[in-house]
């Protein structure tokens, strides 16, 4: 069977003013069926952009190349922009770190909901059907009085609902695949766990795969089947979240971790990382983008091909030298 | 037994909302600060939290309610009048956002360097660029980047700007507001670091406001929980942690995420 996701060698350039910024460099990822899987890393690791990739939204200066960027085995390269209309949205939903200023604020939500589901819904629906099937989704996902919540503008509501009405948002036109782009972040612990729970709940009921973006190892090993952990546009370690969680392989997912207060018992624990990310622009960056901060570095490292060791079936790591 | 440093008793904060009613942010909290320790303050957004550090920061007056200082009261002094008082030295604010506290037309070294300026004794203003130098170092800010303005550094050194500012007049007590919470985890752990250490050297005191409860755990030697506007549970860290009294508390724990527990399965559900 094919992968619900299946990326392939995704090559991205942006062109600035400044010179080429090479963001990403052949990155590999796949997400099954049904499946949840973490990408997680740094800010400016290349976890946002590489979900902007998959729907076509980097802008006009961006220069991709890929072997393959798959949905369900069929290449969306090949679209062209006025096809790709019918994944974007559709069978592809996204859901954007700050709800707030994603919704339209001169707009009531409910109606935000009903042009959504109106633009994508393959077949024609008039606006009273559609905004039936918008409060029957918004009831399911355990939003209360939703036919009143409909009427609300966004200003009017908490942080908390507005992330709910987005996940409404990108279930209600029944996609294959979301990708949640740190979609809690702005949320504080009580009302992450809830949003989160209820994201994750409604997409393991309904077969939903999620892309799931955050830079938060703790939330992503609490609802992720598969941790895939970049760092400056490469994709450096892939394999199952309680592995890549508890027993990370690679040195740099190892000193992610080292630096966070999981599982520590003191401030003295916490081991800040050393280095800054290197600066994209330059055009002889080391074939390890993780060299300059790696204290297993080796000549090697800066020049030959990284290799792409399967520790296990569903292990991977991209580096001469992982930890045992 | 150390000395008490601060105490607040039973502080009220009202604000009004028009048509004679009122919000009240906070209700009725008291508690006591003992010099050198590292106290948490934690609760959910609109909890009342960095209202609270705002009144003990004295940049906003409380309704009710009495803070003493150094054994002196603090409570009718507030805003201008405290700016003028020896106290104002003592006391300083690390804010959460730094682009949005830090002035965009200042240099940084101009900013690290305004307390002095104001509040500094003669010899101080003398000696400024000594100190602002000084601070800077100890914050862990490169000299070079003095002269940049505010959004030409990366957020961390931004925070560090916010963090020398408020140390250069040698304060006693230092309050953070979600010092961190702006910054990627790995940045954390090294102003965490910087905190720790400035904390050693230089004999502070932290208030450490935030809602990011596993680093709490971690630095802090007591924890006061809110929810909203009132103080539901206090105590030693450990104790709130591993023994919470309050079913709040124990909601905000449980709410925590954990590395390798599942909250939700592949079917959907909570795993028992």
């Amino acid at each position: 069977m094919n992968a619900m996701l299946d990326i392939r060698d995704l090559t991205l350039e942006f062109e600035t003013p400044g010179g080429l910024v090479h963001a990403l460099d052949r990155v590999n990822l796949s997400v099954e069926r049904g499946e949840c899987v973490a990408l997680v890393g740094e800010s400016g690791s290349g976890k946002s952009i590489t979900g902007m990739s998959i729907l076509r939204l980097n802008g006009a200066n961006a220069r991709i190349a890929a072997d393959q960027i798959a949905l369900d085995g069929g290449d969306l390269q090949g679209l062209s922009d006025r096809a790709f209309q019918t994944v974007r949205g559709r069978r592809i939903a996204m859901i954007f770190q700050n709800a707030k200023s994603a919704l339209n604020p001169l707009r009531k939500v409910g109606d935000t909901l009903t042009d959504i589901l109106r633009a994508h819904a393959p077949e024609k629906l008039t606006r009273r059907a559609a905004r039936a099937r918008v409060q029957e989704v918004l009831e399911q996902i355990g939003i209360h009085q939703a036919e009143d919540r409909m009427l609300a503008y966004p200003a009017e509501l908490s942080g908390g609902m507005c992330q709910r009405i987005m996940i409404a948002a990108a279930l209600v036109c029944e996609p294959e695949l979301i990708i949640a782009d740190e979609p809690t972040s702005a949320l504080d612990v009580t009302t992450q766990a809830k949003v989160m729970d209820l994201l994750m709940s409604a997409c393991r009921t309904r077969g939903v795969a999620v892309l799931f973006i955050t830079h938060d190892l703790a939330l992503a090993s609490a609802y992720c089947d598969r941790a895939v952990v970049m760092h400056a546009g490469q994709m450096l370690e892939d394999g199952p979240a309680d592995e890549v969680f508890v027993r990370p392989r690679h040195p740099y997912s190892r000193m992610l971790l080292d630096s966070m207060p999981y599982g520590k018992d003191a401030a003295e624990e916490l081991k800040p990382m050393g280095g800054n990310l290197p600066d994209l622009r330059r055009d002889d960056l080391p074939s390890c983008r993780f060299a300059d901060r790696c204290p297993r570095v080796q000549p090697c490292c800066r020049t030959a091909a990284v290799p792409q060791t399967a520790l296990r079936d569903d292990h991977t790591v991209r580096c001469f030298f992982p930890h045992d | 037994m150390t000395e008490i440093l601060l105490e607040a008793g039973a502080i009220v904060k009202d604000f009004p909302l028009g048509r004679g009613k009122v919000l009240r942010a906070v209700d009725q909290v008291s508690f006591k600060l003992r010099t050198g320790e590292i106290l948490g303050l934690v609760g959910e957004s609109g909890s009342g939290k960095s209202t609270l550090a705002r009144i003990l920061a004295r940049l906003l007056p409380q309704t009710e309610g009495a803070i003493w200082f150094d054994k002196a009261s603090l409570a009718s002094f507030s805003g201008p009048r405290f700016a003028r008082m020896a106290e104002r030295r003592d006391i300083q604010m690390v804010f959460q956002d730094p682009l949005a506290s830090l002035n965009p037309r200042w240099r940084a070294g101009q900013i690290i360097g305004d307390p002095i300026r104001r509040l500094g004794t003669a010899e101080e203003k003398q000696k400024r660029p000594a100190l602002v130098a000084e601070a800077a170092e100890r914050s862990g800010l490169p000299a070079a980047l003095l002269n940049s303005f505010p959004h030409q550094l990366s957020g961390g050194q931004r925070a560090r700007v916010d963090i020398a500012r408020a140390i250069v007049l040698r304060p006693k007590l230092l309050i953070l507001d979600e010092p961190t919470s702006a910054l990627d985890a790995s940045l954390q752990a090294h102003v965490v670091q910087t905190l720790m250490q400035l904390r050693a050297d230089l004999d502070l005191t932290y208030i450490f406001v935030t809602h990011d409860l596993n680093l709490v755990r971690l630095i802090a030697d007591r924890i006061l929980v809110m929810q909203k506007g009132r103080l539901v549970e206090q105590g030693p860290a450990r104790q709130i942690f591993d023994t919470p009294k309050e079913a709040y508390t124990r909601e905000l724990i449980a709410a925590i995420p954990q590395l390798g527990q599942r909250r939700i399965d592949r079917t959907g559900r909570t795993p028992v």
